[in-house]
């Protein structure tokens, strides 16, 4: 599943997480599968509470963690696919 | 105490205790092993959360990494568990069984910093009594199984369901309950009505979550620890029968912090007015000890020079004491005769499940077998 970079995509419903000691915990809650994200992916997951797009997600990352843009925005969409194809995002459309 | 228990007391208490220099492989591994029966590895791990102080009082990696998976383990059963509870309490409302959580759960929700500290198998729920049978179809409907147990209309007051998820091998147990305490004495102390005319919101669970308000939960607090003296509790499969588990007096210990001073007095005249003051008092007292609790000043409990409570009485005594009060608490002598036909003649169904294995004509030998073992298991308490 594809998404362009001024498309906003957001959490599940069926997606519920927790935080251990610096680490998200996400359940998928219909899969019954778990997965884990720290560092810079605790922060993505963290910023998709609200429908967010990849160049928010690299703007604030950016802020943040003071990395290299580009290679920022390379994991990061990668990143993004991975959650959408775990069904743990969905693709908003465009803001309006 | 021990010195491993002691060491776990002061981190929950929040302080800031050195590992023991002596303290080598050994040591880890009983550390290990009572922070487990205790239920709070995932509450340790949640104090040891700074890095640098943690390596300057020289706890083991080792040690600090078991109980960080622990807490990782807590917290994926605890975002399943929410997530059936937030499909199962609806559901039970549509059948006007609103329930009201309590103990572990309920307690996780309101006095945790994230409820999967709060370490356990299971949720308790309360409904009416009237309410048991649409319950119970409730629950199934939910996907959940009923776990096979003794029944009946005295032997129990409650009934197991669970619901598994074999890809993670986690069991999600729900303990529907129409009367407070299987015990037939103190099963009427508190009755659904009772608390459900106090009952407060648990908006963190769920929004139809009902729990029960602090005062009572309390007491409840005090209650269920002292019922362990006598009733088992199981910790990996393992029976133990012991009120000194550290994770309910944490939940003592945290329940003292949230009362005010007219709430503490008011605990007081609940304990004495339930003939639970005894053992509420030494809950307190306990939880005073471990984890330095805040009690307010002058809240001293009225002296007691008359001999203990029905309640308090039957709490301390032995299990052969207690059946015999079970016994007497059951009006008329047809009721009576039902509890003991209940309890030593269980269905077949269960007999069957419990002894499984034996051959189909066995069973009046089984049913002699499991009287006599009961009796056995009185005595042994009774004198152990």
């Amino acid at each position: 599943m594809g998404f362009t970079k001024e498309e906003r995509l957001e959490r599940i419903g069926e997606a519920v997480s927790t935080e251990v000691d610096g680490t998200v915990v996400i359940l998928q809650t219909e899969e019954g599968t778990y997965y884990q994200l720290d560092g810079a992916g605790k922060a993505v997951w963290e910023l998709l509470d609200e429908p967010t797009s990849l160049e928010a997600l690299v703007a604030a990352l950016v802020t943040e963690f003071e990395v290299d843009e580009t290679r920022c925005r390379a994991d990061t969409e990668a990143l993004l696919g991975e959650l959408l194809d775990r069904r743990l995002v969905r693709p908003l459309g465009v803001a309006g | 105490m021990t010195d491993v228990e002691e060491l776990i007391s002061a981190i929950l208490r929040g302080e800031n205790p050195r590992w023991p220099a002596d303290g080598l492989d050994g040591f880890a591994a009983r550390f290990l092993e009572r922070s487990a029966y205790h239920g709070v590895q995932a509450l340790v791990h949640h104090h040891w959360r700074n890095e640098t102080r943690r390596a300057d009082l020289g706890y083991p990696e080792a040690v600090w990494e078991a109980c960080r998976k622990q807490a990782l383990a807590q917290a994926m059963w605890e975002m399943r568990h929410r997530e059936l509870l937030g499909r199962v309490l609806p559901r039970l409302s549509e059948v006007d069984a609103r329930p009201i959580v309590f103990k572990g759960t309920a307690l996780a929700y309101d006095l945790y910093p994230a409820p999967f500290l709060r370490a356990r198998a299971d949720t308790d729920l309360l409904v009416p009594a009237a309410k048991r049978e649409p319950a119970i179809r409730a629950l199934e409907d939910c996907g959940f199984s009923r776990v096979p147990n003794v029944s009946g209309e005295f032997v129990t007051y409650e009934a197991g369901f669970v619901w598994r998820d074999a890809r993670v091998q986690q069991a999600h147990v729900l303990d529907l309950h129409w009367r407070i305490s299987n015990s037939k004495l103190l099963a009427n102390l508190f009755s659904y009505e009772d608390l459900r005319a106090r009952a407060r919101k648990l908006p963190a669970l769920s929004e139809d979550a009902l729990g029960v308000e602090p005062v009572t939960a309390l007491v409840l607090a005090c209650m269920h620890r002292a019922v362990h003296k006598q009733a088992p509790y199981y910790v990996d499969g393992v029976a133990y029968r012991s009120e000194d588990r550290l994770i309910w007096l944490y939940d003592i210990h945290c329940l003292l912090g949230r009362l005010s001073p007219a709430q503490h007095r008011e605990f007081v005249e609940l304990a004495e007015r339930k003939g639970l003051a005894a053992t509420c008092q030494a809950a307190v007292e306990r939880a005073r000890v471990l984890f330095h609790s805040a009690v307010p000043e002058n809240a001293d409990w009225p002296a007691r020079n008359r001999s203990p409570e029905p309640a308090d009485r039957y709490l301390d005594a032995p299990a052969a004491y207690q059946f015999r009060a079970d016994l007497r608490a059951i009006a008329g002598v047809r009721n009576k005769l039902k509890f003991l036909s209940e309890i030593f003649f269980p269905p077949e169904s269960w007999m069957r499940r419990k002894y499984s294995g034996a051959k189909p004509g066995w069973l009046p030998w089984l049913y002699l077998r499991r009287a006599g073992e009961g009796l056995w298991k009185s005595l042994r308490r009774r004198t152990g």
